[in-house]
């Protein structure tokens, strides 16, 4: 396989504006983006996202047409969160339009950027990184409410990936969770999910402590594979309720 | 050809780029002091920047870009708490510098990041904000603003004594390793740039590598002072022509090509 294949591969699936759409989608959908809280204006989404503004403006309009977004005009203009609907939240779920092939896939790439992010942290941190990870960890086993578990959960996760010392490593966690984030915040609900992964991350944090990067890795690639069937049987539990919506 | 006279010149590198960032962060917290000097900080938390503020701070900022080439980035950060809640306003006046270019970062737009992403967590804010005290952080994944392994020298910003926010400025390791990777091989041994945590910055020594951390030998030389970024240059590696040592463990030797 040639340079070229890699180079002129296309992009992924949908045009740049359906994957604008499906990430913004989602995250609304999913509760990471709040009723009324406002998006970045074109140019500054255009820039986070990598996109051309036109881009952007498209997958503005489709989210408007699907009434996830509204857009007011004058002084305090811009963009803003619609509530959704309970419906829409149930048919239009990240964990229902994606397929069991999609989800075991990110699981995959998620456990290699974790579990190697996990073995170069057991060899690279000191006294004060097992602090600051020991505090993410406490405030990820006090957190209550799904959304706040989801969210402590990312901010581990990319505290584990910062230690590893590797910007690439850290940044690709970064563009795994934007996907990842609304995914598993439908399992936390679940009371029994989050007990498993506070003992998983307690596993964790010890054999980091004990600069143990073998079993480290293994604790961390273990974690994540969990988690990825979790989110598997979760997603036939939905289906099984109802046939998964067709993309539009 | 003197090898001490090789090392003296990669440290006179390294303590000029580190001096510098702490001088220039220094002279914008106090620029900033003086702009700020009719503002009272709520106490324990910053204050929010009227738009005059902003822009006298912005013409400080970039001023100390332009004087400084090897500095990738500069700014202001603060933060007001609101009363009884988890929530308040990140303040964060960044500009970025390649090349001869200058540009604003809008990090402060998305305040929903800024909270997910919360720099209070960073060494480079926590410190002079609880202790008033300059500090140098480093190596670090700095996925807040530029992605990048990045060095931060940061200093308070003090209005009466009140903390008001932090003045800091970034140096890339990747433009580190560009000024200084030429002198430290001219060493002619293997040579490690360290943290205060003895974290390797960057390395020419064969496996040993940035991000990891160093446990200082016998044999070692180490020149600075502990408390900031020093350089450590190790014994050289056994010479090949000495047979007969297959078992030997091998000794951190220069990264070059083999028969060189």
């Amino acid at each position: 396989m040639t340079a070229h294949a890699i180079v002129y591969a296309p992009i992924g699936q949908g045009t740049r504006s359906e994957q604008v759409v499906e990430r913004l989608s989602n995250a609304i959908v999913a509760g990471l983006l709040h009723p009324d809280e406002q998006l970045p204006n074109e140019n500054e989404l255009s820039r986070l996202m990598g996109v051309s503004p036109v881009t952007v403006r498209e997958a503005l309009n489709t989210l408007r047409a699907r009434q996830l977004i509204d857009t007011r005009r004058g002084r305090n203009g811009g963009s803003f969160v619609c509530p959704v609907p309970a419906q829409m939240m149930h048919d239009r779920h990240p964990l229902r339009l994606a397929t069991p092939g999609d989800l075991a896939d990110l699981g995959e790439l998620h456990c290699a950027v974790i579990g190697h992010s996990a073995k170069l942290a057991a060899q690279r941190s000191t006294a004060d990184d097992h602090r600051r990870l020991a505090q993410e960890i406490d405030q990820f086993e006090a957190a209550k409410a799904a959304q706040a578990r989801a969210q402590a959960d990312m901010r581990c996760l990319l505290l584990l990936a910062t230690h590893a010392q590797s910007a690439r490593l850290a940044n690709q966690e970064l563009e795994i969770q934007a996907e990842w984030a609304p995914l598993v915040a439908a399992l936390y609900p679940h009371g029994s999910v989050h007990a498993e992964m506070v003992a998983a991350y307690r596993r964790l944090q010890a054999a980091l402590q004990a600069g143990d990067d073998l079993a480290g890795s293994a604790l961390a690639l273990d974690m994540i594979s969990t988690q990825t069937d979790h989110l598997l049987e979760h997603k036939l539990r939905l289906d099984a309720t109802a046939p998964p919506p067709q993309q539009t | 050809m003197n090898e001490d006279a090789h090392i003296d010149r990669a440290h006179g590198i390294l303590d000029c780029v580190v001096n510098d960032a702490r001088n220039t962060a220094a002279a914008l917290a106090e620029a900033a002091a003086q702009i700020l000097s009719g503002q009272t900080p709520t106490p324990g938390s910053g204050l929010r920047l009227s738009a005059d503020h902003r822009r006298a701070l912005q013409t400080h900022i970039q001023v100390a870009l332009q004087l400084n080439p090897w500095c990738n980035g500069a700014g202001f950060a603060s933060f007001e708490a609101h009363a009884d809640t988890d929530d308040g306003y990140w303040t964060l006046e960044w500009w970025q510098q390649e090349g001869r270019s200058l540009q604003h970062v809008p990090l402060e737009r998305n305040q929903e990041t800024r909270r997910r992403l919360d720099f209070r967590a960073f060494a480079w804010f926590d410190q002079p904000a609880r202790r008033h005290l300059p500090v140098i952080e480093g190596p670090y994944v700095d996925y807040i603003c530029n992605g990048a392994y990045t060095i931060t020298a940061a200093h308070p910003v003090l209005v009466r004594q009140a903390f008001a926010g932090v003045a800091a400025v970034d140096v890339l390791v990747s433009t580190l390793d560009r000024m200084l990777l030429p002198a430290l091989r001219r060493i002619g041994k293997p040579a490690l740039v360290l943290n205060a945590d003895s974290r390797v910055v960057m390395s020419t020594a064969h496996r040993i590598r940035t991000g990891s951390l160093w446990q200082p030998q016998h044999g070692d030389r180490l020149i600075g002072a502990p408390g900031a970024l020093r350089l450590a240059v190790l014994p050289a590696p056994p010479s090949h022509a000495a047979g007969g040592h297959a078992g030997q463990p091998s000794l951190p030797g220069l990264a070059h090509s083999p028969g060189s």
